[in-house]
C-alpha cells in the first residue's frame, strides 16, 4: 500500500549551548518568542512560526490581524478557540500551548508546530493513494470528533484544508476557530449558543466553508447539533470516494439551494472507480437533510468505517 | 487566506466598513497612480506575457503564460481580456464574485480551447478598494508592497518550493534556490476547478505595490527590488525594474505594474 510521503522537517539538532542555556531570573514574557515568520493567513487571524526562547523550541503563534486586534468580537473568539483547542487533548487535535497577550495587549495564542500535508492536497492527487488509507484518515478525523462532541464541542468547518497528515502519518483535526459549545445552564434544555454577544457568529452571515455545510448550518439553525458536523464529514467522504464535492454549483446561491434540496447523486454512479457499498451508502446516510436520519454519532461512524470496511 | 471563502470576505468588508475609524486603517480617500512595461526579454523568440493596467477600474493584473505548455500566450492573454472586461459595481463581494467568476471562465476557456493543447498562465490581481487592497492569484506571479523602507511580498508563489517550505521540508533560505521553485502547482487553465487565493491588505497613502511576472523578481534580489520600486515616479521604477531585469539577463518574458496609492487632493 503506498504511505503518505513522510519527510524529512529541516529542523536543527540539538546542542548542550542550546539545553543547558540559563533561563533568566526575571522573566519577561514580551521577550519569549522571537523570528517570527507569517506561514499562513486567515480572513481575520495570522498563523506564524516563531522560536520559544524559554524552551529554546519553535511553535505556531497565532494571533489576530492588525484589522482585527481592537474588535471585541474577534478578540473574544480567538480567546474561546485557544481555551476550545487547550481543552481538547486527543491523539488527532494538535496541542495548544499557551494563551497571552503581546507587548501592546493583543491575544496570542500557541500550539505545536505541525508541518505536513492537508487532506486538501491529498485529494487533489487522490489518484496516488489507497482508498483504505483515505479512509483511515477519515476514521481518525471521526474520532477526533466524536472526543470533540463527547466534551460539547461542534466544529462546525470541517473541510479537507483543516485536516492535516503529518510528518509520521498522524491525522490532526485543525481549526477550531469557528467551533461552537453552549451554555452551561442552558446545555440540557434548550441548547442556547454561548456567545459574547448576539452577533458574535458573525450579525446572521454564513460562517464556514459554503462546500461542506450541512443543511441547518446554511440556515443558520439555532438548534444545530453534532449531525451538523457529521454532515461536513460525509461531504468529506463523499469527495474521497469520488473525486468531486457532493454539489459543485459555482454561484453561492445554486450551491445554497442544492445544500437545502437536493441529494447527491450516489458515489457509485458518480466515480469511475469502484466505490464500497458501504462507503457509499454511508456518505449519502450523512448527506440526508434531516439530522436525525443521519449516523446517531461520530463514534457509529467510525464503527462502521472500521468493522465493515477497514477490518472486513 | 487558503482559498477564497466569499463570505468570509463579505463579512470582513461590512466589518471593515463598522471599523473605518480604526487606528489600524483608517479610511482615507486616496488617488491611485499607475505605470505598467512588458519585454520579451534577451532570450525568448515570443512575449507570453500580459498585463492589465487599469487605475479607471482600479484593477491591474499581470499574466505570466506558461512555456512548458504550448500556447501560454493564448492563455495569458485569455485571463487579461476576462479582467479588461470587469465592469466595476459599489459594493465589494460583487465585485469579488466577479473577478472570480472571470478568472474560473478563463480557465475553462483555456481547457476548452485547443484539441491536443492545454495552455495555462499564472494570474497576480489586485482590486482597490475604499482603504483596501484585495490581492488574486494563481501560480508565481507576484505582489509586493513598498511601506516606508519596508518591501514585503504580498503574495506566497504556488510553487512545489513553496509548499515544500510550508510543509518544513526546506529553509526559507533554500526555498528560493530549490529547483522545484519553478515548478507551478496551481495554474489558470491547468486544474478541472481552480481555486484562486484571495488575501486583503489596508492600503496606506505613500504604499507602492509591484505586480509582476517572475521574469522580474528572479534576476533581482530583495532589496534591488524595494530600492528601485521607491525611486522616481511609478513610470520611472518600473523602467528602472525592467531595465535591472534585463541587465541580469532578461532569461524570460518581464513584466511588471507599478501602482501607487497617493492622499487625494
Amino acid at each position: 500500500m503506498p504511505e503518505f510521503r513522510q519527510h524529512k522537517a529541516a529542523e536543527t539538532p540539538l546542542y548542550a549551548e542550546e539545553t543547558d542555556a540559563v533561563l533568566p531570573e526575571k522573566l519577561n514574557p514580551n521577550t519569549r518568542y522571537a523570528y517570527f515568520s507569517t506561514i499562513a493567513k486567515g480572513g481575520k487571524s495570522l498563523i506564524k512560526s516563531c522560536r520559544d526562547l524559554h524552551l529554546r523550541r519553535t511553535v505556531c503563534y497565532k494571533t489576530l490581524r492588525p484589522e482585527f486586534v481592537d474588535d471585541p468580537i474577534e478578540n473574544q473568539r480567538l480567546v474561546r478557540e485557544a481555551r476550545i483547542s487547550a481543552a481538547l487533548q486527543h491523539p488527532n487535535t494538535v496541542p495548544t500551548y499557551e494563551l497571552g497577550r503581546d507587548n501592546r495587549g493583543h491575544y496570542y495564542f500557541t500550539m505545536k508546530l505541525v508541518h505536513g500535508y492537508t487532506l486538501r492536497q491529498v485529494l487533489d492527487y487522490r489518484e496516488r493513494y489507497d482508498l483504505t488509507q483515505l479512509m483511515k484518515v477519515i476514521e481518525q478525523v471521526g474520532q477526533a470528533l466524536g472526543y470533540a462532541h463527547s466534551m460539547g464541542v461542534l466544529h462546525r468547518d470541517i473541510k479537507p484544508d483543516n485536516i492535516l497528515i503529518g510528518p509520521y502519518g498522524e491525522v490532526l483535526l485543525l481549526d477550531w476557530g469557528l467551533a461552537k459549545v453552549w451554555n452551561k445552564t442552558d446545555f440540557d434544555a434548550g441548547h442556547t449558543e454561548a456567545e459574547a454577544e448576539a452577533g458574535m457568529t458573525g450579525e446572521g452571515k454564513l460562517q464556514g466553508t459554503v462546500m461542506y455545510m450541512s443543511p441547518e448550518q446554511t440556515r443558520r439553525d439555532p438548534d444545530i447539533a453534532l449531525q451538523s458536523d457529521l454532515y461536513s464529514l460525509g461531504a468529506l467522504l463523499y469527495e474521497t470516494l469520488t473525486g468531486t464535492t457532493p454539489f459543485q454549483g459555482d454561484i453561492v446561491h445554486a450551491l445554497l439551494e442544492q445544500i437545502r434540496t437536493q441529494l447527491p447523486p450516489d458515489p457509485r454512479t458518480v466515480s469511475s472507480q469502484k466505490v464500497p457499498d458501504v462507503l457509499a451508502d454511508l456518505a449519502m446516510q450523512c448527506l440526508q437533510k434531516d439530522p436525525a436520519a443521519r449516523p446517531e454519532s461520530a463514534e457509529k461512524l467510525v464503527r462502521i468505517i472500521r468493522h465493515d470496511w477497514l477490518d472486513r | 487566506m487558503p482559498d477564497t471563502a466569499l463570505h468570509t470576505i463579505a463579512e470582513i468588508a461590512d466589518r471593515m466598513e463598522a471599523n473605518r475609524h480604526s487606528p489600524h486603517c483608517k479610511k482615507s480617500a486616496l488617488t491611485w497612480y499607475s505605470a505598467s512595461r512588458t519585454d520579451v526579454g534577451r532570450v525568448r523568440p515570443t512575449n507570453e506575457d500580459a498585463f492589465l493596467d487599469s487605475s479607471e477600474q482600479r484593477l491591474w493584473a499581470v499574466a505570466d503564460g506558461m512555456g512548458g505548455h504550448s500556447r501560454g500566450d493564448y492563455a495569458s492573454s485569455t485571463v487579461i481580456e476576462q479582467l479588461r472586461a470587469f465592469p466595476r459595481q459599489s459594493a465589494l463581494l460583487a465585485n469579488l464574485q466577479d473577478l472570480e467568476a472571470r478568472l474560473h471562465k478563463a480557465n475553462a476557456q483555456c481547457r476548452n480551447a485547443f484539441r491536443n493543447k492545454q495552455p495555462g498562465t499564472t494570474v497576480a490581481a489586485m482590486l482597490a478598494h475604499g482603504s483596501y487592497c484585495f490581492i488574486l492569484w494563481a501560480g508565481d506571479s507576484r505582489v509586493y508592497r513598498l511601506r516606508g523602507d519596508n518591501l514585503e511580498q504580498m503574495t506566497q508563489d504556488h510553487s512545489l518550493a513553496q509548499q515544500k517550505y510550508i510543509n518544513g521540508e526546506l529553509t526559507k533560505a533554500e526555498k528560493d534556490q530549490h529547483a522545484s521553485s519553478h515548478i507551478l502547482t496551481r495554474a489558470v487553465g491547468a486544474h478541472t476547478r481552480l481555486r484562486i487565493e484571495l488575501d486583503y491588505a489596508c492600503v496606506h497613502p505613500g504604499d507602492r505595490y509591484l505586480l509582476c511576472s517572475d521574469g522580474l523578481y528572479n534576476p533581482l534580489q530583495h532589496p534591488d527590488i524595494g530600492a528601485e520600486l521607491g525611486q522616481g515616479a511609478p513610470q520611472d521604477a518600473c523602467d528602472a525594474l525592467v531595465d535591472l531585469a534585463l541587465a541580469g539577463g532578461g532569461e524570460d518574458n518581464i513584466t511588471a505594474i507599478v501602482v501607487a496609492a497617493a492622499p487625494a487632493n
